[in-house]
């Protein structure tokens, strides 16, 4: 009897592991044959509209000068751009470097130094884009490096007025200084030149991710603001303009570069944050999905809800493996076939962590084989997203609506010399 | 004299150089020639490996004639019939039938201590080799998992070890058939050539031809030496899971192949 149980529930498990491998699957084959689809982009001659760039920064010495050298290069037009980097209470040197640029661009640059309030991005954005007047406010982290088109390539969709948010494609740039920044890469690669482009192409949920793209304001009105009580504000405005009816489109074309965890430490907390935000994104919005509202394709209904599954999935396997360990003491029979299906499951379909057929497509899409050849490693990369993911959701804040304390930093690394 | 291609026309920059497109919007272009080869070579690639699987039973035995002896084993080999859903014959799969112990105290204090240890290791390893204290620390948790099992449990324990090698390697066997349809979903269909293809094949196959009945072997002679107390582990993370790695690693090497023909690319 009990081995009964047991067993449906690992035959539960893999079912589920299968979806999301067939979901991998789907978008790796429609990538590689599928037809095309990106938003407006290229447009050289228009009447831009006036954009806010809001940069949320806590104790950013290291990058925020590369930040704004870029923002300050890019080829928009200076009347119709305001560059907002928002001073989150750092207590390094953060705050002067934007009082600086502020005085050498005084009508370009326009530090927002927050004292007090609920600390993290969510909040400093709420704070933020309730006091500049913008038409479109475009986000960045402030260790990315946009190149100098990157802000048109960001706005030209929102000449379609469906569209509420538009993501960028994120490419490391230190990705050659170890294991981790190397599986990092292939993850992006995998993430977005193939997961993201797939489901803009499928019309189903494309992620804004918060780093590399932008809200129409009238759009983020219509949805109440940012909401400060979040741990992925991303995640959380994609599945309410989505629910809104409003479009988010993800732009392939226009990549901007990040520095991405060169500890694995470091990429531990950072899963941890995105798997709590991530939960309580699902728990938010999940129920909304399941009624399959009415003005949205039940196409885009089902996979907003994997999607907002996928950092469930690490747990879930986890569950996989202690099932198939406990049948296998109980004496069970015909286990390699779960196994196998844990085993390929190893390679990745977990969160945002592309399967391995799909970074593997990727690479091959980039034009940049040879580092696909740390194919296998992947595995390593999948432990520890694994265990972070599951010890995070293990976490009452993943569930609940946990309120961000602190601001949970990721660390960088950027030296100064590679600054100049 | 026949026309040019108004497509390859429009990639054609002023000097007649080929502008390629971003990579952003690459994609492949379907060519029914490459789909239609793709199916063909999935197919006859699983339908050859069934077929093979005969002399690569041969083969497999003669390995346990070879190796058993040398390693002062008993070198008696059985057989398993296994048989696929729809096809009228059976593929004999032979396997050692060396038995294993029940674990003894000693072993059992020897492993826990091996496990404490390793443990502590995992707690003095730098940071940057964190995945390795992560997987040896996951190796523990299931030994303690049989540790705890056979501080319990009477025997017999329901995996004699013959069971065992002939379960791995029946495993193993629809494994290698299934390489081809695997290969076929995504890495038949890339413009790599043909010959390539069926190269990375070949050498994926034979690469798995030998490692199954080695791998096998290992594992017996570890559970045989070292007691049943082992199994587990190897069971789980050392059976199908290396296999799988070795499969994706071939999987991305040949991917890394330059395409056979760069033009194919479609804007």
């Amino acid at each position: 009897m009990i081995v009964t149980i047991l067993a449906i529930g690992l035959s539960v498990v893999v079912a589920i592991l299968l979806i999301y491998t067939i979901r991998h699957y789907i978008f790796t084959l429609n990538r590689l044959i599928g037809r095309h689809r990106q938003p407006y982009v290229d447009i050289g001659v228009a009447d831009w509209p006036l954009v806010t760039v809001l940069i949320p920064a806590h104790n950013e010495e290291q990058v925020i000068e590369g930040m704004l050298d870029a923002l300050l290069a890019a080829d928009y037009p200076t009347d119709r751009l305001q560059i907002v980097p928002i001073n989150d209470r750092s207590s390094d040197a953060t705050g002067a470097i934007l009082d600086r640029y502020a005085a050498e661009h005084p009508r370009r640059i326009t530090p927002y130094h927050r004292t007090d309030g609920m600390p993290g991005k969510a909040a400093a954005l709420a704070d933020a884009s309730q006091r500049f007047a913008g038409d479109i406010h475009l986000v960045f982290d402030a260790d990315y490096l946009p190149g100098k088109g990157l802000l048109k390539q960001l706005v030209a969709p929102f000449f379609d007025p469906e569209v509420g948010a538009v993501m960028g494609r994120v490419v490391p740039h230190n990705l050659n200084r170890n294991l981790l920044t190397r599986l990092l890469d292939l993850e992006r690669s995998g993430g977005y030149q193939v997961d993201q482009q797939a489901r803009m192409n499928l019309r189903l949920v494309p992620q804004y991710g918060g780093t590399v793209g932008g809200v129409r304001r009238s759009a983020l009105e219509a949805v109440g603001g940012w909401r400060a009580d979040c741990l992925a504000e991303d995640t959380d405005m994609t599945f309410r303009l989505v629910l809104q009816g409003w479009e988010v489109v993800y732009q392939n074309r226009s990549e901007c570069y990040e520095e991405v965890p060169e500890q694995w430490p470091t990429r531990i907390r950072q899963v941890m944050r995105w798997t709590k935000g991530h939960n309580q994104s699902l728990v938010r919005y999940g129920g909304a999905l399941l009624r399959f509202p009415r003005r949205m394709p039940v196409s885009r209904a089902i996979d907003g809800l994997l999607l907002l599954g996928v950092f469930a999935v690490g747990p879930i396997l986890l569950f996989g493996w202690v099932l198939a360990l406990t049948l296998y003491f109980l004496g069970a029979s015909l286990l390699e076939g779960p196994i196998a299906v844990l085993s390929v499951a190893a390679f990745g379909t977990l969160g945002n962590f592309a399967a391995f057929f799909e970074v593997a497509t990727a690479t091959r899409l980039d034009g940049t084989t040879r580092r696909v050849r740390l194919l296998p490693f992947l595995a390593f990369g999948f432990l520890v997203n694994l265990l972070a993911v599951s010890r995070a959701t293990a976490s009452p804040i993943s569930w609940i609506q946990g309120s961000p304390m602190r601001w949970d930093k990721t660390e960088r690394y950027r030296s100064e010399e590679a600054n100049q | 004299m026949s026309l040019p291609n108004v497509t390859d026309l429009r990639r054609r920059g002023s000097r007649g150089g080929i502008i390629s497109a971003h990579r952003s919007m690459v994609g492949l272009q379907v060519r029914r020639r490459r789909v239609l080869s793709a199916v063909l070579l999935a197919l006859i690639g699983s339908a050859g490996a069934v077929v093979a699987l005969q002399p690569i039973g041969r083969l497999w035995q003669a390995i346990y004639t070879i190796a058993l002896p040398r390693l002062g084993l008993d070198p008696t080999i059985a057989t398993r019939m296994l048989r696929f859903p729809g096809l009228s014959f059976g593929i004999d799969i032979p396997f050692p039938t060396l038995t294993a112990h029940w674990p003894t105290n000693t072993e059992m204090i020897v492993v826990s201590l091996v496990s404490i240890v390793l443990v502590g290791l995992t707690l003095v390893l730098p940071s940057r080799v964190l995945p390795l204290a992560y997987f040896v620390r996951a190796l523990v948790v299931i030994q303690v998992a049989a540790l705890g099992y056979f501080t319990f449990a009477t025997p017999p324990f329901p995996y004699e070890l013959p069971r065992y090698a002939a379960g791995f390697l029946s495993a193993g066997a629809i494994f290698l058939t299934s390489v081809p349809t695997v290969l076929g979903l995504t890495y038949y269909l890339v413009d790599v050539s043909l010959w390539r293809k069926v190269f990375l094949t070949v050498l994926l196959f034979g690469h798995l031809i030998v490692l199954f009945p080695l791998q096998t072997l290992v594992h017996v002679w570890t559970i045989h030496s070292a007691s049943l107390l082992l199994q587990p582990v190897l069971f789980l993370v050392f059976g199908l899971l290396v296999d799988v790695l070795v499969l994706v690693a071939f999987y991305g090497w040949g991917m890394s192949w330059p395409a056979a023909r760069p033009r194919e690319r479609r804007p």
